[in-house]
């Protein structure tokens, strides 16, 4: 499983308000804790919504800038527009291993620049199983937008093996049949696409519930069971740790289970002690 | 490195369940540094004795059982260090191989229902056939019918029965009570495995119980000079 820590995101309030400040040992801070927690690409996204694509430019550049001297993992550059995966990609120039997070099956000029983009740098590149009519319903769907992405990239040279699908995840909250339509898509995608990767952002799922990291650990252990190869997610939370190791061993990629006899022995599964226990 | 070292660095691989290089190990550290496949292919290399080799694993299972009941090992564990020895009689098999002399016979073995243990099944399987028997294995897990139905068939001088469970030593006698049943006398029958004894073989009427490979060796040796 690889994870890739989504901590560094201007969605969250923390991290937008240090881009704006630029209070640069904030962003230090997270990535070494999701580096130490055993995440192997940082998720970089400066997109706070304002629709400032210049801003969004000198911001990322800034994460990125920080992520190359403080950090060592390989970088996930996270954008919805071109231009700025563009210029993000321009100014790591290749500095540290990275990927690019995403591109749609619309398939749009930018889209299309992005696949040339991964295709000259050599790096994987994450498409979402969604097109111009928004994210589909149903499975089929999904596959079909896959697989006219993967001719799109095939054709422009990114093998199938740097391609990683996002299924996509809706919230069960508002539909609750929306985990087994990504599982299924998972597991569809795992057959016609065997050397591709698949990733996904986890919360998702569990937006407007309540436990929400529970419901993100099962999920995440099941997504493991269809197939699932990495996860957008925050690697620092314990639940998420659990969810791998239990997904992996069910999944039967953990030989003679010594990754989860491993865990257990070190006490991953020991439930946390009562408030209070633990003062002295 | 001296004998003793190569061979004590096998019976260390084979509990930490380390298979080879490319094997994390127990622990998980392992990866890179030789197994116990490449162990046992160094040790032949500097010319130890396969059969001191064989003694490693003995001591190394034992070790293991040991652990296991304990409570510091779980079940794959276990697992993980029968497949070094699976493995590891795989590459040793070659060196202990004589030449099948048919004039020996032909000995059949099998582990018992119920009972899914085969590492010493199979070093019994690999001496006999170095000592010069046609050996044929029935495998684990083998029902009594399917035992006698085999011996119908094949016609063997000699039936190996193995059995590591005290749940499972039981379906010896049974094995032996229908040969008799179907009128198979001419079958000499010998047993082994941790739980079984030179009393229990008496007592379900088996010509013989070893304690270890060799003795089964040496058993089949002395059945077929007194035949
Ligand atoms: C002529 O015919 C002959 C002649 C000589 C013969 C012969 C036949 N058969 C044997 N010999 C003789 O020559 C051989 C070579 O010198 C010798 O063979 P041995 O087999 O004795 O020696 C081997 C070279 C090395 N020894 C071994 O390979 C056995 C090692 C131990 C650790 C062991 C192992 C590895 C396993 N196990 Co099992 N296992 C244990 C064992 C502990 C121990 N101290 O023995 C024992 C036997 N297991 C035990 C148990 C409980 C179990 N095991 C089980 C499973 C397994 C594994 C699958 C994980 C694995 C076997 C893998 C395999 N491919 O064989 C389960 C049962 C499965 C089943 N239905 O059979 C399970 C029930 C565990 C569970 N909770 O599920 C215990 C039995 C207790 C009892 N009272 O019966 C046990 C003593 C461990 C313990 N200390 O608790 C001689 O006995
Ligand atoms: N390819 C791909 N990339 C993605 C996503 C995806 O799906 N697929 N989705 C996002 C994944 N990243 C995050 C980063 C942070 C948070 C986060 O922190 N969420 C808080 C709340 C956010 C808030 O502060 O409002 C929560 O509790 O869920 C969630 C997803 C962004 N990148």
């Amino acid at each position: 499983m690889t994870i890739i820590g989504e901590r560094v995101n201007a969605t969250r309030k923390r991290i937008r308000e240090a881009i704006q400040s630029r209070a640069s040992e904030v962003i230090i801070d997270e990535i070494r804790s999701q580096e130490q927690s055993g995440a192997e690409y940082i998720d970089l996204n400066a997109g706070t919504g304002s629709g400032d694509k210049q801003q969004e430019k000198t911001d990322l550049a800034w994460l990125i800038d920080i992520a190359l001297e403080h950090g060592e993992k390989k970088l996930a550059l996270d954008a919805a527009g071109p231009q700025v995966l563009e210029h993000a990609a321009n100014h790591l120039a290749n500095r540290r291993p990275w990927m690019l997070n995403s591109i749609t099956g619309e398939l749009t000029d930018g889209d299309l620049a992005m696949i040339k983009l991964a295709a000259e740098y050599e790096v994987p590149l994450i498409a979402l199983a969604m097109d111009e009519d928004g994210i589909p319903a149903e499975t089929g769907k999904r596959i079909a937008v896959c697989e006219k992405i993967r001719d799109a990239a095939g054709a422009r040279g990114v093998p199938e093996e740097r391609l990683w699908f996002d299924p996509l995840v809706l919230p069960v909250s508002t539909d609750v049949s929306q985990a087994m339509v990504t599982f299924r898509t998972i597991e569809g995608l795992r057959a016609q696409f065997p050397s591709a990767g698949i990733t996904l952002g986890l919360s998702n799922v569990s937006h407007g519930l309540t436990k929400r990291a529970v419901v993100n650990a099962a999920f995440l252990t099941s997504a493991i069971c269809y197939g699932l190869t990495s996860a957008i997610c925050d690697p620092g939370r314990e639940e998420i740790s659990r969810a791998i190791v239990l997904g992996e061993l069910l999944a039967g990629k953990d030989r003679f289970c010594r990754r989860f006899t491993r865990a257990a022995r070190n006490g991953l599964f020991d439930v946390a002690p009562p408030e209070g226990a633990l003062r002295q | 490195m001296s004998e003793r070292d190569m061979l004590e660095e096998i019976r260390r691989s084979i509990i930490m369940g380390h298979l080879d290089a490319e094997d994390e190990g127990f622990d998980g550290s392992m990866e890179g540094t030789p197994g116990t496949v490449e162990l046992v292919e160094e040790a032949l290399e500097a010319r130890t004795e396969p059969q001191q080799i064989l003694t490693v694993f003995n001591a190394a299972m034992e070790e293991v059982g040991r652990l296991f009941e304990a409570g510091e090992y779980l079940l794959p564990d276990m697992l993980a260090s029968a497949e070094c020895v699976g493995e590891a009689m795989d590459v040793l098999e070659p060196h202990l191989a004589g030449t099948a002399d048919t004039q020996k016979g032909t000995f059949l073995i099998a582990t018992v229902k119920g009972d899914l243990h085969d590492i010493g099944k199979n070093i019994v399987i690999t001496m006999l056939k170095g000592a010069g028997y046609q050996v044929r294995d029935l495998g684990i897990d083998v029902p009594a019918d399917d035992i006698v139905a085999a011996v119908k068939q094949h016609k063997p001088q000699y039936l190996g029965l193995s059995a590591l469970l005290t749940t499972t030593m039981t379906e010896m006698e049974t094995v032996i009570r229908k040969l008799k049943e179907a009128g198979i006398t001419d079958v000499k029958v010998i047993i082994g495995g941790a739980p079984t004894s030179e009393e229990f073989a008496q007592k379900i009427g088996a010509d013989g119980h070893c304690r270890d490979a060799l003795e089964a060796v040496e058993k089949l040796e002395a059945l077929r000079s007194a035949s």
